[in-house]
Parts: C-alpha cells; sequence; structure tokens
C-alpha cells in the first residue's frame, strides 16, 4: 500500500497563533494553498481542530489534500461590525503573504525553496470568516488595474475579460457565512456563539439584534454580485453549505454563489465546519465545493 | 508520488519554542519567579510553587508521550535552573498524587541526577511498550497538543487557578459585569497569569467560557460515537482508527492535573457553572426582545457531559452501579474497551513481526 503523505505542522513566525500544516509530498508536488478563516469567537486552533486530525488520514481525506499545503489564520475577534475594516485588511495581508509565495513560513526554515509558489489557492472561512473573505476579494479586485480598467471599458464596448491574478484565482468554500451581517454582538453574541450552548427560540419576540442592513455588509455584496456578473471568475461564486439547525445567522447567499442542498443532519452554527472521524464531509466539501456527493 | 520522511526533530523544535512546550515554559518561569515574591503570603507561595512544579512536569510529560510513539525527538527536558527549582519543592509533588504515566516524570525531575535525558526519553513508557513509531496517531496527537495551548493562555488560566485554591464564596452576591467579562476575554497570556486573578469573578467566568471551547474542541476530536455492536456510525471492520483516538484519549488524561478530581476540586467546578448560568441569564434576560435565547438546562446539561468525559471521570465513577445508567451506554462502554484491548494486542504483535523480520 503506498504510504500516506502527511502534513508537518510549523508556526508562523509573524502570526501569532496561527499555524501551518505543510505537506511532506516533494515540494514539485505540492500545487496549492488552503487556507482557513475562523468565525466570530473563533480561533484558529479551536475552530479547525478537526482537520488537522482528519486530513491526513485515507479515509477521511483524499489525494488532492496530499499536494495542499494548509494555513490556518487567526485574528482578534470583537463586534463584527466595530473590527470589520481592520480584520480585513488584515487577512488580505496574510492571504498575499501565502499566496503564491508562501512567505509567511519565514526564512528560518527550509520548508519551501525561494522558487516556489503554489499554482491553487482555496479559501475556507466559517460564519464572520466567510464575510471577511468576501470583503478580501473585493478588495483584491479593486486593487487589479486589470479588471478595474475591464469594468471601465465594459460600460461602452464589448471588452476581453482578464483572467484571474493572485488570489483571485481562489476557489471559495464557506461554511454557514454570516453574508446577512446578522451577528449578535457584545457577550450576548459570544454567549450564543459557544459550540455548548444551546439556544431556544422566543416564542414572542421579534427578531431584534440582526444588523442586515450595515452598510459595509451591504457593499461587499453589491460589489460581490457586480464582479461576479461581469468576470465570472470562481472567487466571486462561493461554494456555502449551511447548518441545519443555525440560530446565528441567515441563511442569505449572493446572486451566484452554490449551495448545498442538503444539510448536515443535526448540525448547528458552530459544528457545521468541524469534521469528525464520524463527520468528515467538511473535508469534502473544501476539496469539492457543492460537487461533493453529500451536498446533491 | 514522492515523499520526504517526517522529521521528529521539527515536531520537537516546534513544540518547545513556539508550541505547547513554549508556553507551558513561559508559564512555568512566570510561577517560578511569583513563587519568591515578598508580596505574596506563605500559603500562596506554596500554590504558585506547586503551579510550576506541575507546570514542569506536564511539558516533560508531553515530551516523553511524544517521544514514546516516535512524534518527538531527543531533547533537553529541563533546564537546570527548573530542575533546582523542582528539587526544592518536589515534597508538594508527591509521587502517588500523580497519574502512573506522570510518576516516571515527576521522579527524573526530583532526583534523577545520574541519566541522561536521553536514556530517560529512551526507557519512558506510558504503560505499555512500543517497539514502533505509532504514525497512524501523529495527528490526532498534534491536534490534541495545539487544542491543549488553549489551556495555558489567556483567562483560562483564573479559572484553572480557581479549581485549584479558589474560594467559592466570591460569586456570592456578586454581579458579574459584562464589560469586565468581555475584557477579561480579551486578556493575553501574560495579563491573565497574575496569579491573583482567580480572586475576580469576571476573570473566572471568562476562563470558564474558554474552557467550554475547549471541551467542545476535544468532544470533535475524540467524538464519543455509539461505538458498539449496533452502531450504524462505525464500519464494524474497520475500528482500529476509532480505538485508536480512544487510546490515545487515556494516555492523554494524564496531563490533567489542572483539575482537581476530588470533592473540591468538583464543588469549585459547580460553583462557576452556576456563576457562568446566572451571568448568562442576566444577559439574554436585558436582551429579551432578541428571537434566540438559549436553552439553559440543554447548555447545563452538555457543559456537564463534556467536562465529566474531559477532566472529572470520578463523578461517572460515583454513579456506577446505579440504576439510572442507561444500560445501552454501559454497552457501548465495554464495547470500546473491548475494541481498545484488541488495538493494543494488535498494535504488539504487529511489534513483534516487525521485530522478528528484522532479526
Amino acid at each position: 500500500m503506498a504510504q500516506r503523505i502527511r502534513h508537518t505542522k510549523v508556526s508562523l513566525p509573524n502570526y501569532n497563533k496561527s499555524f501551518a500544516l505543510l505537506s511532506d509530498a516533494a515540494e514539485d508536488e505540492v500545487n496549492r494553498a488552503v487556507i482557513f478563516i475562523h468565525g466570530f469567537n473563533g480561533s484558529a486552533r479551536g475552530t479547525w481542530t478537526d482537520f488537522l486530525s482528519l486530513v491526513d488520514d485515507p479515509s477521511a481525506a483524499s489525494g488532492w489534500w496530499e499536494r495542499a499545503d494548509l494555513f490556518f489564520f487567526d485574528y482578534q475577534w470583537d463586534s463584527i461590525f466595530r473590527q470589520l475594516t481592520n480584520n480585513t485588511l488584515t487577512i488580505y495581508k496574510f492571504v498575499n503573504d501565502v499566496f503564491p509565495k508562501p512567505e509567511a513560513i519565514g526564512r528560518a526554515h527550509s520548508f519551501r525553496s525561494d522558487a516556489f509558489e503554489y499554482d491553487n489557492l482555496t479559501l475556507v472561512g466559517h460564519s464572520e470568516g466567510g464575510l471577511l473573505l468576501r470583503r478580501v476579494i473585493v478588495r483584491a479586485a479593486q486593487l487589479d488595474t486589470a479588471i478595474d480598467a475591464f469594468m471601465e471599458k465594459s460600460l461602452y464596448e464589448k471588452a476581453t475579460r482578464p483572467d484571474p491574478e493572485g488570489m483571485l484565482k481562489a476557489d471559495m468554500r464557506l461554511f454557514a457565512p454570516a453574508l446577512g451581517g446578522d451577528m449578535q454582538s457584545g457577550i450576548v453574541g459570544i454567549l450564543s456563539s459557544l459550540p455548548v450552548v444551546s439556544h431556544a427560540l422566543s416564542a414572542s419576540a421579534a427578531r431584534k439584534g440582526m444588523d442586515q442592513g450595515s452598510p459595509s455588509v451591504i457593499e461587499a455584496r453589491k460589489r460581490s454580485d457586480n464582479y461576479a456578473k461581469y468576470l465570472r471568475f470562481p472567487c466571486f461564486e462561493a461554494h456555502i453549505t449551511w447548518a441545519e439547525k443555525d440560530s446565528i445567522i441567515n441563511s442569505e447567499k449572493y446572486d451566484r454563489d452554490h449551495e448545498c442542498v442538503n444539510f448536515p443532519p443535526g448540525s448547528s452554527h458552530t459544528s457545521v465546519c468541524k469534521p469528525t472521524l464520524t463527520y468528515p464531509e467538511p473535508i469534502g466539501f473544501v476539496e469539492e465545493g457543492v460537487n461533493q456527493y453529500g451536498c446533491k | 508520488m514522492a515523499v520526504s520522511e517526517f522529521d521528529p526533530r521539527v515536531s520537537t523544535r516546534e513544540f518547545l519554542q513556539s508550541g505547547l512546550g513554549a508556553s507551558l515554559t513561559h508559564s512555568a518561569a512566570n510561577l517560578m519567579a511569583a513563587a519568591v515574591d515578598e508580596e505574596l503570603d506563605e500559603s500562596e507561595r506554596k500554590s504558585v510553587a506547586l503551579f510550576a512544579s506541575k507546570t514542569l512536569i506536564e511539558r516533560v510529560g508531553w515530551l516523553a508521550l511524544g517521544n514514546w510513539i516516535g512524534y518527538f525527538a531527543d531533547a533537553e527536558i529541563a533546564s537546570d535552573e527548573e530542575r533546582s527549582f523542582f528539587k526544592e519543592y518536589r515534597e508538594l509533588v508527591p509521587t502517588e498524587s500523580l497519574p502512573l504515566g506522570l510518576r516516571e516524570v515527576r521522579n527524573n525531575l526530583a532526583e534523577q541526577d545520574s541519566i541522561t535525558d536521553s536514556f530517560f526519553l529512551r526507557h519512558f513508557n506510558a504503560g505499555f511498550v512500543l517497539k514502533r513509531p505509532m504514525v497512524e496517531w501523529y495527528s490526532t496527537f498534534e491536534a490534541a497538543l495545539t487544542l491543549s495551548e488553549m489551556l495555558s493562555e489567556g483567562p483560562i488560566n483564573a479559572f484553572f487557578n480557581f479549581l485549584q485554591i479558589g474560594d467559592a464564596g466570591i460569586f456570592k452576591e456578586h454581579e458579574a459585569d459584562p464589560d469586565q467579562v468581555m475584557s477579561a476575554l480579551k486578556m493575553t497570556g501574560a495579563d491573565a497569569f497574575a496569579f491573583t486573578n482567580e480572586k475576580h469573578p469576571e476573570s473566572v467566568i471568562a476562563g470558564f467560557i474558554r474552557f467550554t471551547e475547549y471541551l467542545s474542541a476535544m468532544d470533535g476530536l475524540f467524538p464519543n460515537i455509539e461505538l458498539n455492536a449496533q452502531s450504524q456510525f462505525v464500519p464494524h471492520e474497520n475500528p482500529a482508527r476509532f480505538a485508536d483516538r480512544d487510546i490515545l484519549l487515556v494516555l492523554l488524561a494524564q496531563m490533567r492535573w489542572r483539575f482537581l478530581a476530588d470533592e473540591n476540586g468538583f464543588s469549585r467546578f459547580s460553583a462557576v457553572l452556576f456563576a457562568f448560568i446566572n451571568f448568562g441569564n442576566q444577559q439574554f434576560h436585558r436582551e429579551r426582545s432578541l428571537a434566540v435565547q438559549w436553552d439553559i438546562g440543554e447548555s447545563m446539561h452538555r457543559i456537564f457531559v463534556l467536562a465529566q468525559r474531559f477532566f472529572f471521570p470520578f463523578v461517572q465513577q460515583d454513579t456506577e452501579g446505579s440504576e439510572q445508567v442507561d444500560p445501552r451506554q454501559l454497552e457501548a462502554q465495554s464495547y470500546r474497551q473491548a475494541a481498545m484491548k484488541r488495538r493494543l494486542q494488535e498494535i504488539q504483535e504487529s511489534d513483534n513481526e516487525q521485530q522478528s523480520s528484522t532479526n
């Protein structure tokens, strides 16, 4: 039987609490970076733990993972709306620091050579992390001069669509993303998002505390939908899986997003992104998006 | 596909320089400094010294366990300064107070000057002899290591300190301030480390919140699936990967020194749990117009069940024999134990085969 290629965990020198799992495959076999962004009140370690234990398990993960380096980014959570811009910029910088050249690993170890670059990128977000990734991609598109020229020209004449460059080459995989901007903030938001907390719907209360009208949230959607319409890059057409029972967010997608038709049975807002021995679907979802068997 | 060999020196370096080992070293150093702080009284200094000693034991324990399964390489297990500190306070950590696997570690730190660290690591075993690197355990072990970093940083320190030496009275007639809980949740390792934080209810509640996140993540890593003959989840012909996790969980349970498995620990835990529930109730009550509230009973039950699995299984032992124990649970438990036993036997036999083919 062929030996399963595993990953080696390394810390990332300039990113406190963030870390990477680097494939032990020969460098020329490694072609993809997968970047994980946690959500409100989450952490790189707590939100994605089970990916660490299962990506090297051939019963749970395909050979696709053997060729991929995984990056788990940790950022300071806070009220989603107060920190949205800061976190977008921080994550934008991080993604740039990983793809295509993994500078974030640092030069202290010789894990990847100076000339090494990834060909492919997969961005994975949970909850608020999903919204942040949408904003990161919008920012990358805004800074891309070829796209800017194309969008401008398209207003008046038929223009040649540019190819995606840099992080715009990404595939986007989102678990229960807060695209509707409906996270409760403050201490109640934290308590609500704890995995051990079970929710009950108040029979009489109006749905309050949902900030669907936040300008940042509306803007992210408007711009993404616009880019998706003209450019049709995969990064603007996220693949989404929702939880079966989600009391934290509204299940709202952008126009061209693709969503799993089946909800993972028994999944909650916090558990939907966590693979386990008996729930390996999140691993397949990151690889194949809604094309995986369980989604159809 | 070409593959480079797994290099245990890399994982050892990561552990000691930036992972759990580094954070335990840092915690121990802070505690060792606090143990001679003249502002603390005698009993506080003793408590600090006890914490420092157990923190050192934990780091060496992880190193020895990882080395035993082949995940870590040879390394210095303690500095001269750490050894002298440990020797000075060794009476605080009697051998018999520790789980079997850590007794060797304690004795090495306290007494074994004559053997080298390499010799100690080479001869360490956590209950049985392994004759090959347990490669199939590495990823789970690595995930558990990564997760355990959460236990020694931020406000969770205040919660664990409280469990060891706290006064449950601090929660009486004290209404926790949500802003202070928020601030405590954002504390970094250094801020949270102040030994007296266990006297501040908000820090303890914030630490408890972090603790529940750790418990949930552990539950993902070591899922309590219905591992029994009738289970629909477990392919009967392949229980090895399930049994492997059960075995690792038993081995890792030896690092649970932070949670006192006695009546004091349990009553302090109960005090924090109820303080957390009261606090949550108040917060949701203030926001009662929200459509989503919490289900107190179910949430308490979840926390209790997880804490029981991962931190104080003695509660379960007390209920053994009681009529309330679900017979299916007992069946599942005995099936899991049998699966672990079979798996251990398989491991031993494959070791023997490997060895005889080498010979």
